[in-house]
């Protein structure tokens, strides 16, 4: 079967995450984001797969290539052109994507999905798929229900029993929602839809197609399955996410090997349990060092190729791949890299890039520290019986 | 950048007035609190009302004012007032909220000496 990732987002609510990063790469546990919808396709017989991109659309293109190591078959849609060799993007809107696709070979002859590349779920789209066969539709939506205050950013459904969506509102204010129950972004569709879409216009899913078939009483219909949904569309939600699949919330394959209960690592470890003081839930990835005395504290999620140093204190963080972490670091709740600092309310914390690298920096950055740095540095080390 | 200077009950009260105390006003800042020093001065409240960001040159200043009232001249106290949460946020990642002792506003820093 055939489906659709919708992959070309620019992700401006998870800066600055995203500034060097496409949200379908952002890293859950060692692996993107998108990764975990290539397998959940995969397990439920959608094995064709195309996926549209726009921005840093290299960095997708080049981790999933054909798809062959994920063991389906992708090609890609790329939204934009270059002028000189800049790439500017030309966003056709979600449903206006599909329908160039579409328009270039005819691409989806039967039902075939569509997910927005930007959540992670363990759905049994089997079940989804008998629903939206068994009502005949048109369009299936995937939906979820939600507390009132949190409906703002999603569209929402008013249902009939039978599933029929009688209303379609998209990100209405809270108190207007018609219901709580939201969209989740994962979608079967017939082809009979692109009739609706016109061709070269930018064209929404959910501001324009949906509205549409509803005020047309076409057969669209909404199933609310159980299941786990993390959506990733600002910083503190991948924040949230990552704290999730580390307590176990959210199941999913860890990679690399448990090296006590509750920590897991990949290979090449500088690390000796005995020596630093880490509890779990903790994932170290590969060739990462832990100095002795180092505090880690889960859940906790360090990438590859980082440097935590004696004396440092991680609680409940994301530190991204190539992060120095010295031993002058606190840091509690934070998404860390070599280029930023995040609390878990996405506010950002300048430092490495702000004459803080003695502090976080990218562990392969060599330094000449200023007069002030050293001073700050022997200070803090001075101190450091009162600030243990 | 301009820094207002008070006294208050016997405290020298350093309001800079930039919102960034970083390496272009951190000399002065830095001067400021030196001549306070020199003149005498063991009691520094530095308000921090304005102040959003500071960099390790300004931070530089304060700690080396804090080191010559505690090491050398053997009293007095550099104390913070008004701090805002990004340099909260910073300060508690370099663990210098456990030196600088910091209170919610100048007059509290002040009455804090007595």
């Amino acid at each position: 079967m055939k489906a659709m990732i919708l992959a070309g987002g620019k992700g401006t609510r998870v800066r600055p995450i995203t500034d060097a990063l496409p949200k379908p790469m952002i890293p859950i546990v060692g692996r993107p984001l998108m990764e975990f919808l290539i397998d959940l396709l995969r397990q439920h017989g959608f094995d064709q797969i195309i996926v549209s991109t726009a921005y840093l659309s290299d960095a997708i293109e080049s981790y999933f290539r054909e798809g062959t190591r994920f063991g389906v078959q992708i090609g890609y849609s790329y939204e934009g052109h270059h002028e000189s060799g800049r790439p500017v993007p030309e966003g056709l809107g979600s449903a206006g994507g599909l329908k160039r696709v579409q328009e270039f070979s005819g691409f989806f002859d039967d039902t075939f999905a569509v997910l927005c590349g930007d959540a992670i779920i363990d759905l049994d789209l089997t079940a989804a798929l008998e629903f939206h066969r068994d009502r005949k539709a048109m369009a299936t939506i995937v939906l979820k229900e939600l507390p009132r205050s949190q409906v703002g950013s999603y569209g929402v459904v008013k249902t009939a029993p039978d599933g029929r969506i009688l209303q379609f509102q998209e990100k209405p204010a809270p108190e207007a929602a018609i219901s709580t129950t939201i969209n989740t972004g994962i979608y079967l569709f017939e082809p009979g839809i692109f009739d609706l879409i016109p061709a070269d216009t930018v064209f929404d899913l959910g501001s324009q197609l949906f509205p549409l078939l509803a005020a047309r009483g076409l057969p669209f219909f909404g199933v609310a399955l159980p299941f786990s949904w993390i959506d990733i569309g600002s910083t503190p939600d991948y924040w949230r996410a990552t704290q999730m699949i580390l307590r176990g919330e959210f199941e999913i394959d860890m990679p690399g090997r448990e090296l006590a209960p509750g920590i897991w690592g990949g290979i090449n470890l500088a690390l000796d349990l005995a020596a630093t003081d880490i509890r779990p839930p903790v994932y170290i990835g590969s060739s990462t060092v832990i100095e002795p005395g180092a505090t880690v504290l889960g859940p906790t999620m360090i990438g590859r190729n980082c440097v935590i140093q004696g004396g440092a204190r991680i609680n409940a963080c994301v530190v991204n791949d190539y992060t120095l972490v010295s031993r002058f670091a606190d840091l509690d709740q934070k998404i860390v890299s070599g280029r930023f600092c995040v609390d878990r309310a996405g506010r950002n914390v300048e430092l490495a890039n702000n004459g803080y690298a003695f502090v976080i920096d990218d562990a392969r950055e060599r330094r000449q520290w200023t007069d002030d740095d050293q001073l700050l540095m022997e200070f803090l080390k001075s101190q450091s019986s009162t600030l243990e | 950048m301009k820094i207002d200077i008070a006294e208050r009950n016997g405290a020298a009260v350093v309001r800079p007035t930039s919102a960034r105390v970083d390496l272009e006003v951190a000399g002065e800042f830095r001067a400021a609190l030196v001549q306070l020093i020199n003149s005498g001065h063991r009691r520094l409240v530095v308000d921090m009302s304005d102040v959003d960001f500071v960099d390790s040159s300004g931070l530089g200043a304060l700690v080396s004012a804090l080191k010559t009232l505690k090491l050398v001249k053997g009293d007095g106290d550099v104390r913070l007032a008004n701090v805002q949460p990004p340099v909260v946020t910073l300060l508690e990642i370099i663990r210098l909220h456990r030196v600088f002792a910091s209170y919610p506003t100048v007059d509290q820093a002040v009455q804090s000496f007595v």
